[in-house]
């Protein structure tokens, strides 16, 4: 009797530390992965919004200082994965699936060989909601709204256009990063607009 | 009572074997994760840096090209990150620059400044050097943008133009937070011009042998694209020929059958400095 | 032998209590001592952010005027607060809450230059900070500075200043604004008109918290002052 009470016992312990080591881990998973992967997807979202912005004032540097022929780089991250500004202890788990595409493409034509570029960010993201960043031919917007403004004088304003003859339309999509490189190649005058010419390729 | 010791040993051995795992799990991390997270974090923030780098070189070149004498701007250089500090330097003398005509000295030695910042395990290195912006990864540097330096076929006549501004000025400066730099320009400076039949040597004696690489690198494309040039072409009697040798980056130029060389040199003087935080 | 049983039982009791104690505890340290600790960080480096937006929107200030382009608008980023955690963040264990914080667009420093007055262009951003001390970072003029609740004004980037010549940027017809928010907002500034007063003497009304007053000794004469004077805008994003 007192074997199988001794044996008995054993097999008690081993269940009530199964039963709160399995509660655990079921709590984390519906739990917490979901709200601190929402959260690496938003400061993410936040971050592709400030290289958007980072890259729309660098643009705009080279133009107002008729900068031609000096290639600069912009980098954007695609998902919270490729975050490269701070070392983690658990390198984003959480997000492993969220990812995101940065697209060159051509916008609205503006004359005959130019058309403004457009520079879309999507995201495919697991728990936050998707966001979508357009830098339109020097105006930024975040889901349809816009965020700063293209740039002008008095009337006239100026737009960044690229050469369909010389750029061509781009897409890359992953989890890492993306280089976008630019180069202004002359700033000519289109009607009452100032159109700033430039070359862009994305890696 | 054989039984009760042999459950109590599965358990502690359970238990060691869990340790031993998470041991393992934390051990790769240390060695495997960590640095390649550094090094790729170093990586996007040494974009960031080169291009406030290119930001104080447009700022620099548009004080001088709009005439805005008599006052300093101030800029932020972001050497510093989230997770490491950076410095920033302005050297004085990190190398000469002299101009000969047929051994004879044309140009008296110019010294090079270099304003540079390094952060973090300071295995990349980024700087504003003669009027151009490097950066340097684990000893091997090359131009973000090249300095001012052109070859030119003017009607059939060789024109050579450097712009080399020099940083007045010296300090090393480190800190956690963003670097703020004063830059003045001086209204001062003329452009030199010299012109000539005989040899010319443009020669660089640097340092460091890495900087002489850099200024060899930016004579040779500078000939490649005179050469290359759709417009104008080469000169058919005149030779360029840039060169290495150890610590010197020359570039000579032969001219045959009395051609006329004409190097026209600026050096834009700025005041430099920063203040401590 | 009925003590035996009767320990044997409670053995297991007890190490599932102490299991749940432990599980306590973790959770305790987690939300009194890791959780403050990453909202410190989280507002520190929200203000370094902002410190670095505010050196760049002074750069492209200077840009225009320094470029000579009158007219031209440009526009950047400003953040006034960390981006917002989830919902239910600060209740469970993760993200901590976060301030909105705010961002004033308005007249700065007033200026006597021989006997006319100009008002400097004063952009500040007003930290909300649950975590760290709150901080305003300000841009007047041209001066960029730093203040706290205790500490004095340090001066981050200093403006257009040399020994016969200053350059001060000015107000052009801006209403006072001021915006809270915990999105990103747009700064737009244009570059309207340029003054010059050769020969002028320049004073400020003396203020200790004024970094000016540290910059231009009283009443001191530039051969040479070039007012430049800016239209500035915030704005949150329009559909």
């Amino acid at each position: 009797m007192r074997k199988s009470d001794s044996g008995l016992s054993e097999v008690v312990s081993v269940v009530m530390i199964l039963t709160v080591v399995i509660l655990t881990i079921v709590m984390a998973a519906l739990i917490l992965i979901p709200i601190m992967g929402d959260n690496d997807e938003r400061v993410h979202n936040g971050d592709v919004l400030l290289e958007f912005a980072r890259m729309k004032a660098d643009v705009d540097t080279a133009w107002i200082s008729n900068n031609t022929g000096v290639t600069r780089q912009a980098v954007f991250t695609l998902s919270p994965a490729g975050d490269r500004t701070e070392v983690t202890v658990m390198p984003n788990l959480f997000s492993v699936l969220s990812f995101g595409g940065v697209s060159l493409e051509y916008g609205d034509p503006v004359s005959d060989n130019y058309t403004k570029v457009n520079i879309i960010y999507t995201a495919a993201n697991m728990y936050a909601e998707d966001v979508e960043i357009i830098y339109s031919g020097g105006a930024l917007l975040q889901n349809g709204d816009e965020i700063l403004p293209g740039s002008t004088k008095d009337t006239t304003r100026y737009i960044v256009v690229v050469d369909k003859s010389v750029v061509k339309e781009q897409s890359i999509g992953g989890t890492g990063i993306v280089t976008l490189e630019y180069r202004l190649d002359k700033i000519v005058q289109s009607g009452s607009d100032y159109l700033c010419v430039f070359y862009m390729v994305i890696r | 009572m054989m039984q009760k010791s042999d459950s109590g040993l599965s358990v502690a051995i359970g238990f060691i074997m869990l340790l031993m795992i998470i041991a393992l799990i934390i051990g790769t991390w240390a060695l495997v994760g960590v640095p390649e997270q550094t090094r790729n974090a170093e990586s996007y923030h040494a974009i960031g840096v080169t291009n406030a780098f290119l930001d104080y070189k447009i700022g620099v070149d548009d004080l001088r090209l709009n005439n805005q004498s008599g006052v300093n701007v101030s800029m932020l250089i972001p050497a510093a990150s989230a997770y490491s500090s950076g410095a920033l330097r302005l050297s004085g003398n990190v190398g000469t620059l002299s101009i000969f005509s047929n051994e004879s000295l044309l140009l008296s030695e110019v010294g090079m400044s270099r304003l540079s910042a390094t952060f973090g395990t300071t295995n990349t290195y980024v700087g504003y050097e003669g009027g151009g912006v490097f950066r340097s990864d684990y000893g091997y540097a090359t131009w973000v943008t090249p300095p001012m330096f052109e070859l030119d076929n003017l009607s059939n006549d060789l024109y050579v133009t450097m712009v080399v501004p020099r940083l007045n000025g010296s300090f090393f400066v480190g800190s956690t937070e963003g670097i703020p730099v004063d830059t003045g320009w001086k209204n001062a400076s003329q452009w030199e011009t010299f012109s000539t039949n005989q040899t010319v040597e443009i020669r660089y004696n640097a340092k460091e042998e890495w900087d002489a690489q850099l200024w060899y690198t930016a004579f040779y494309e500078a000939v490649e694209k005179y050469e290359n040039d759709e417009n104008a072409g080469k000169i058919a009697n005149v030779t360029c020929t840039p060169g290495i040798n150890g610590n010197t980056a020359s570039l000579l130029i032969h001219p045959v059958s009395g051609k006329i060389i004409h190097i026209h040199i600026l050096y834009p003087e700025y005041d430099v400095d920063v203040r401590s935080s | 032998m009925n003590s035996r049983k009767a320990d044997e039982g409670s053995a297991e009791i007890i190490g599932f209590v102490l299991i749940i104690a432990l599980i306590v505890s973790v959770t305790s340290v987690w939300i009194l001592i890791y959780l403050p600790n990453e909202g410190n960080a989280v507002e520190i480096d929200h203000t370094r952010l902002v410190t670095g937006q505010f050196a760049d929107l002074k750069y492209g200030i200077d840009l225009l005027w320094i470029t000579g382009q009158e007219g031209v608008r440009s526009s950047r980023l400003i953040s006034p607060s960390p981006v917002e955690g989830t919902e239910i963040s600060g209740l469970l264990f993760l993200s901590p809450p976060l301030g909105t914080g705010t961002i004033t667009v308005g007249e700065g420093t007033n200026f006597k230059i021989n006997s006319t007055t100009v008002k400097a262009l004063k952009i500040t951003y007003n930290s909300a900070n649950y975590y760290a001390s709150d901080v305003s970072i300000v841009y007047d003029g041209g001066v960029v500075f730093r203040a706290g609740n205790d500490e004095e004004p340090l001066v981050l980037l200093e403006p257009a200043i040399g020994d016969d010549r200053l350059v001060i940027i000015a107000v052009s017809d801006v209403a006072e604004q001021q915006l809270l928010g915990n999105i990103p907002l747009s700064l737009t500034y244009t570059y309207k008109a340029t003054s010059y007063y050769p020969n002028a003497t320049v004073t400020v009304t003396p203020d200790a918290s004024n970094p000016w007053t540290s910059l231009i000794s009283s009443s001191k004469t530039y051969a040479n002052v070039t007012v430049v004077r800016y239209d500035a805008l915030i704005g949150g994003p329009q559909s």
